[in-house]
């Protein structure tokens, strides 16, 4: 197995963990499942549906939709690891107007610059959404503008509303005092905002905290903190955990 | 002329010459006088004698043209529906049926009707109504007494079948045509123009009637609910059709038929349509009714109008139905072992469902080493995951038996060994084996696997045996189909039941089924138990849906995930037909789950609620034995149909195939289910009662009542229609004709005879006039002799 930079932390973590496994005995164990019981090993994990997936929304617009490029990676071990969720392995990359869309019930939108959505991706949006779909989007710096216009078009009776410090999103599985703020951008303090649809939070959007930034492999930001890091960490279980269980 | 005794030239020239011979050796050598004229006269008499006999000795024929034309065909179908039954006028004016009509101009001698007709061509008389009945055999002497009268008793009319079997009746043969004497009120079976003018054979069609919308009201359909809850409102939508009634305010009513008690009445104004341009002109509106059971129970209801002046018919002025009536809400707790879409999904439609009060919660796995050592985890909030504000409000397990025997049924998630203490197993047990409430498993890898339910006190309610190294997992993609057993079980009908065809119902649900899509995760590997029934299978075969009664309840195992596809994917189909079903599904389940638990080890349930006289019902008995294992292989289920006239009569089906002529049974090729099916040949509520026995003992008896109405497609468009008789008698070469027209039917009718002759032979050996030739030749010859003194 060949360990790239960017994969430091998580050597570190495996590491952590073989280290406190008793090696033979768990060999032995494997070695015997894999005669008797092989049935189990080897199984395909991801399958798209059943190990929880999170897919990254392609948008138009020339923001950088691609960023964040480990988070949903990290995001999934996260899951994985600190709750029993079965989680895929990493993110799925997908437009609005993809047909595997509805394999897909919760999607990640990030950037810094411009997000526009066409007609066609105004109404699968839309759509998605008030059929149970639900979009965590992280304002990286400088998406807030067109994101709030884009979301006016994909719901134009409503605007997105500020979520309360004690809102169950912030306690469903850490307890938290609200959402954290991870990366210092121009000093404002970080805000949830939220979008309803049949009492039903369809979407979350975290102005100005930059959790994205926070789930990145530790060497993107090295000017992060662990402290931060971790609060980033339990915000995204948070959320996750939010949209699984409403 | 030829010879048919074939003898060879030469025998026969040997034979002449011989003739010859003796005739001149005899004349030559008398040595009497005599003129030579007599002798070559005498000579020529014998030879021609002798040549006669001799020719008659080689048989002589003669050959001629014989007419052998056979008589042309007529065939008179008489449409004998119930809507010939039908008085186009008021009764006070005209008490003449369409019917009697007919029958008068076919019977009655002073019409001559039949007679004309006769006198041209073979005349050959059929009922019909769906079908081609037997023709009428009819006398020679066409006299009033001794020719029956047609009589109404179809309930619908199929004017192509008729035509087509009477044309392949009379195929090959000489065939004027086909009379058709009708209303024209074609519906049922396909009727293609095309289709009857490439049979080759004229219609003639004589419509019987009034082309004008005679003056009704009718309830055309009823919209309602087929189950509906205790104490719960439900809106009877009735369809109420009008034609010659405007202005007229009428009264609808509902009533419970056993009771007769008056439910709900509204009254109607039939209203003057803005384009309507007369008062004959055919409306209909939707009224509401509201119905509001108090108890629960199988009931039938009727929606009635009152009859008006000068109405068409009362038989359609009401309908009756049947409605199910349940607890009003189920109380449903949902257990899931980890957050899953399976969960997320089934939470959301449970509580968008009015009729269930769901409680749902997730269960924090008890290895807390698996969590990091930190104090705002929440897994001192009793193991749960927090959904609610504040998290001490979240739900969890009921503590003590009593508070979960307030639900009806028990929905466990993915749930491990650890997840539930031993007592927690044991009140789920006897939750279900005693309190006879229903339990439903929905697992992932977790629960069927080595570490999941099979070494718990839960795997005896399951409807399968966890191997050893637990089930085998295939994460692809599955898509499912019903089973035999499935595709008519109340909680897997997607479709609402068509009540003429519920066959088609049933092909159209097993269809969406098939369509659905794909499920990602399924298990296989395991062994079904004695007493489980397959309700669903993966695409491979592999089970997916598994039910089986366990003590005095019931449990249900659905081995794969990714049924919340069924809610999210299908939005990718954009087709409304699939928006609810998830929730109707999962409705349909729980509710099917939560009711008849009671110790009744036979259940009795139809194919659809309401049937119409001809219908055919099937009734499927559910046998359990007295364990609620499989059952023996010599149980027998007897079925007693009580029709609402007449003598009850049995059914008994014992493992093999049995049928009757009214019906039909078989045991199917799952052991605890038995069908049968009858035909509802009476109006009124048909009482069926099925009693499993095994031996002398009785395994259980449940009994289902099902109502049967008229048949009223033949009341729903009962003018004549005209065009459609004109139209067939132009495609196939006809003539249509009115009833006044009837004197010009016989001289229109065209005769297609066409001459057939065939060549006959006439033997000519026996003929008189060869005796005459032969006794004149030799009686002239003995005169000569006589004359010249020859002896």
């Amino acid at each position: 197995m060949v360990f790239t930079q960017t994969d430091r932390t998580d050597v570190k973590e495996q590491c952590a963990v073989m280290q406190s496994i008793k090696w033979k005995p768990a060999l032995i164990c494997c070695l015997l499942l894999g005669i008797f019981g092989g049935v189990h090993i080897g199984q395909n994990l991801l399958a798209t549906g059943a190990p929880i997936t999170i897919a990254q929304v392609h948008y138009s617009g020339g923001g950088d939709w691609y960023g964040d490029a480990t988070v949903i990676k990290n995001w999934l071990r996260l899951l994985r690891t600190r709750t029993d969720i079965e989680a895929a392995d990493d993110r799925v990359i997908l437009k609005l107007t993809d047909h595997t869309l509805y394999q897909y019930p919760m999607l990640y939108l990030v950037g810094h610059g411009n997000v526009r959505f066409t007609e066609s991706e105004v109404e699968a949006l839309r759509d998605y959404l008030m059929n149970g779909g639900f979009l965590f989007a992280n304002d990286d710096y400088g998406l807030d503008k067109s994101f709030r216009r884009e979301m006016q078009r994909v719901f134009p009776e409503q605007e997105l509303q500020p979520i309360p410090n004690t809102h169950l999103i912030y306690r469903c599985f850490y307890e938290l005092k609200g959402l954290p703020k991870i990366h210092e951008h121009d000093g404002e303090p970080a805000q949830g905002f939220g979008l309803f649809h049949d009492g039903r939070m369809v979407v979350y959007y975290a102005y100005s905290a930059d959790i994205g930034d926070g789930l990145e492999d530790a060497d993107v930001h090295p000017t992060d903190t662990p402290q931060v890091r971790e609060l980033a960490a339990k915000m995204a279980v948070n959320i996750a955990v939010y949209a699984l269980t409403h | 002329m030829r010879f048919t005794y074939f003898w060879p030239g030469w025998a026969v020239a040997l034979g002449i010459g011989i003739v010859i011979g003796i005739t001149l050796f005899v004349y030559l050598r008398t040595a009497h006088a005599m003129h030579p004229r007599y002798r070559f006269l005498l000579i020529a008499i014998r030879i021609c004698a002798a040549s006669i006999l001799l020719g008659c000795l080689l048989a002589p024929v003669i050959l001629e043209k014989k007419d052998i034309t056979p008589p042309t065909h007529l065939s008179i179908l008489v449409d004998t529906s119930r809507s010939m039954e039908l008085v186009d006028t008021p009764i006070s004016t005209a008490p003449t049926s369409r019917l009697n009509q007919v029958n008068q101009l076919l019977f009655n001698p002073q019409a001559q009707f039949l007679q004309a007709l006769r006198d041209r061509f073979e005349v050959h008389l059929y009922p019909f109504d769906t079908r081609l009945h037997q023709s009428i055999v009819l006398p020679q002497n066409l006299d009033a007494e001794s020719l029956p009268q047609f009589e109404p008793k179809g309930t619908l009319t199929d004017i192509g079948t008729a035509i087509r079997e009477v044309a392949a009746a009379w195929k090959g043969q000489q065939n004027a045509g086909v009379l058709l004497i009708t209303d024209g009120g074609h519906n049922s079976g396909q009727l293609s123009l095309v289709d009857i003018a490439a049979l080759g054979v004229p219609v003639y069609a004589m419509g019987v009637g009034s082309a004008e919308s005679p003056k009704d009201i009718q309830i055309q359909h009823v919209d309602y609910t087929p189950v509906a809850y205790t104490n719960h409102e439900n809106i009877i939508r009735v369809t109420v059709g009008q034609t010659g009634y405007i202005g007229k305010t009428t009264r609808l009513s509902l009533r419970e038929v056993k009771r007769k008690t008056l439910v709900d009445t509204a009254t109607l104004t039939f209203e003057q349509p803005q384009d309507a341009t007369s008062a004959s002109t055919t409306t209909k509106q939707i009224v509401e009714l509201k119905l509001t059971p108090q108890v629960e129970g199988n009931f039938q209801y009727t929606v009635e109008l009152p009859v008006l002046d000068d109405e068409l018919t009362e038989a359609n002025n009401q309908k009756t139905f049947s409605v199910k009536v349940v607890k009003a809400k189920l109380n449903v707790f949902y257990l899931e072992g980890r957050p899953r879409w399976e969960y997320t999904f089934l939470k959301r439609a449970l509580e968008r469902d009015p009729d269930i009060e769901a409680t749902c919660a997730i269960l924090l796995r008890n290895e807390s080493k698996r969590f990091p050592p930190d104090n705002t985890v929440l897994s001192r909030l009793d193991g749960y995951y927090p959904q609610t504000t504040p998290a001490s409000e979240t739900p969890r397990f009921p503590e003590t038996p009593a508070e979960l025997s307030k639900y009806d049924v028990l929905i466990l998630g993915d749930l491990g060994i650890e997840h539930l203490s031993s007592t927690q197993q044991r009140a789920i047990v006897d939750f279900v084996e005693i309190q006879g409430k229903s339990i439903i498993f929905l697992p992932s890898r977790r629960m069927l696997g080595m570490n999941g339910l099979r070494n718990t006190e839960l795997a005896q309610l399951l409807p399968i045996d966890i191997p050893r190294g637990g089930c085998r997992r295939h994460d692809t993609e599955s898509t499912v189909q019903l089973t035999q057993s499935g595709e008519f079980h109340p909680m897997l009908q997607l479709m609402e039941t068509q009540r003429n065809q519920p066959s088609v119902s049933g092909e159209h649900n097993a269809a969406i089924w098939r369509n659905m899509p794909p499920l990602f995760r399924s298990f296989s590997g395991f062994r079904l138990r004695g007493g489980a029934t397959t309700l669903m299978e993966g695409g491979k075969g592999n089970p997916i849906l598994m039910l089986q009664r366990t003590g005095l309840g019931k449990s249900l195992l659905i081995a794969a995930e990714g049924l919340w596809n069924w809610d999210f994917g299908v939005n990718t189909f954009k087709d409304t037909r699939y928006d609810d079903i998830y929730a109707r599904f999962w409705a349909q389940a729980l509710r099917w789950m939560a009711t008849d638990t009671d110790d009744e080890k036979l259940h009795l349930t139809t194919d659809a609620n309401t049937y119409a006289i001809g219908d055919t019902a099937k009734v499927t008995a559910y046998l359990y034995s007295k364990s609620y294992r499989a059952t023996q292989t010599d149980a027998t289920v007897q079925f007693e149909v009580v029709p609402p006239e007449g003598a009850p009569f049995q059914l008994q089906i014992r493992g093999v195939t049995e049928s009757t002529d009214a019906s039909s049974s078989q045991q199917t090729d799952m052991g605890n289910l038995y069908t049968t099916q009858f035909t509802l040949l009476q109006n009124g509520i048909y009482h069926i009662r099925a009693t499993g026995r095994t031996g002398d003992q009785t395994l259980g008896e449940d009994q289902i009542d099902i109502h049967v109405h008229p048949q009223l497609a033949e009341l729903e468009a009962p003018q004549l229609n005209e065009d459609l008789l004109k139209q067939l008698a132009a495609e196939t070469g006809g003539a249509y004709f009115t009833m006044a027209d009837a004197k010009s039917v016989a001289e229109n009718v065209a005769d297609v005879q066409n001459p057939v002759f065939v060549d006959a032979e006439r033997e000519l050996w026996n003929h008189p006039l060869i005796l005459i030739a032969v006794v004149g030749l030799l009686g002239t010859e003995w005169f000569l002799r006589k004359r010249i003194g020859l002896t």
